[in-house]
């Protein structure tokens, strides 16, 4: 049996337990080959959006392979409430996970602007923006320019994963509003798939040989770089991290071992090789009013 | 002057996937006049129109409707670095004219 044991903060997959990375093992790979996967919630008070798609991402990706797997939730009532509103044990139990949820408590803190959704084309990606908006002009009214960097980042976001992934198990997003204890409000939006990765992606186009995962996230940040070879593609990642950079939000993405962090005060986008591979590619944006 | 809602031709507010612009064209390819004159798209009522909706607007319209210029009324926020990214990739210029309104420039001509 593998058994991933979350952190009790468990923010971003890329600083999970490192001290377990050698233990931690690929399913998209043929040697992966566990009688059973266990990912182990309940020492966590905190699990962000991205920790949340890495389980789904994990668990659809073991699932494919045949493989059981079962996630035991937080202990902590309030997140666990919190999950199963963001539809995660639903979306779970949906591709054969077994959950043991008993969600009791009362969710804290956040909204829910879309529910955890799996998607395979850009298509889908369109209604789910248009869900979206229906949802930020009704319930949580935003400014047309907030709402509409909103839509447009989950949208590039998963038109990317939906075109350029080729995942076997689909691709997942969802965008949420906290407010933080600080005061103002916040937006995750967040896409992962357990597909070929940025590297593979790029690598497509013969002119572009990326050697690391690392250098690959920051090949694809780049105005006009695309795995596709067309001289007018490849805006969408360099767009998104023109619209993040200047404004204090965040941005992050780490497609197989590489991961990058953007914040406000990083002068240039670096990525950096990342002990825990992410089996596919997740990219998550926290925009902030 | 051809002058196209695109709220009127679609069914959603928002303008994210490449195949609901190549869904729209046609009918801008029906409208378009024939004396070169530039093509506008009102997006008033749409909340949202990807980058890679732009793009997609001007690779349709450089095939019959090619070297004209093509305009934005109503955009739902002012362009940024990437629409201009946008437009250098299709040798035009993106310039704002007035509020929420941009003008993607004809390309220059080629003297080849």
């Amino acid at each position: 049996m593998l058994e991933i044991r979350a952190p009790r903060h468990f923010d971003v997959p890329g600083r999970l337990f490192p001290r377990l990375a050698r233990r931690y093992q690929d399913p998209r790979k043929d040697d992966f080959t566990p009688d059973e996967v266990v990912i182990d919630l309940r020492d966590c008070a905190t699990l962000d959006p991205p920790a949340a798609l890495w389980c789904v991402v994990y668990a659809s990706l073991v699932r494919l392979k045949g493989i059981g797997c079962r996630v035991e939730p937080p202990d902590d009532a309030a997140l666990c409430a919190e999950l199963a509103a963001q539809g995660l044990f639903s979306m779970l139990e949906e591709m054969g996970v077994s959950v043991d949820a008993r969600a009791s408590g009362t969710a804290n803190g956040s909204q829910i602007i879309m529910t955890l959704q799996r998607f395979s084309d850009v298509s889908e990606v369109e209604q789910l923006a248009d869900d979206a908006l229906e949802c930020l002009s009704a319930d949580k009214p935003v400014a047309g320019n907030l709402s509409a960097l909103i839509l447009n980042t989950f949208a590039e976001l998963g038109n990317n994963a939906a075109e350029h992934a080729a995942s076997p198990t689909g691709a997942f997003g969802m965008v949420q509003s906290y407010e933080p204890p600080s005061g103002g409000m916040q937006f995750w939006c967040t896409v992962a798939d357990g597909g070929i990765g940025i590297r593979a992606s790029l690598a497509r186009n013969p002119a572009l040989k990326p050697r690391y995962d690392r250098t690959a996230i920051e090949e694809a940040l780049k105005e006009l770089v695309t795995g596709t070879g067309s001289s007018h593609r490849g805006l969408g990642l360099f767009g998104i991290v023109e619209d993040m950079r200047p404004h204090g939000h965040e941005f992050i993405i780490h497609s197989g071992t590489g991961i990058m962090h953007l914040r406000e005060e990083d002068s240039d986008p670096v990525a950096q090789q990342c002990p825990i591979l992410f089996p596919g590619t997740l990219a998550g944006a926290r925009i902030s009013l | 002057m051809t002058q196209v809602v695109v709220a009127e031709h679609i069914d959603k507010r928002v303008l994210t996937a490449r195949a609901s612009v190549e869904a729209l064209i046609p009918v801008v390819l029906d409208q378009i006049a024939e004396d070169g004159s530039p093509i506008e798209f009102d997006f008033a009522l749409i909340g949202a129109v990807s980058p890679a909706a732009i793009d997609q607007i001007l690779v349709c319209t450089e095939g019959q409707a090619g070297g004209r210029e093509v305009r934005f009324l109503n955009m739902p926020y002012p362009a940024s670095r990437v629409h201009e990214a946008i437009a250098r990739a299709h040798g035009r210029t993106l310039v704002e004219d007035g509020p929420q309104s941009w003008v993607f420039k004809a390309p220059a001509k080629s003297h080849a």
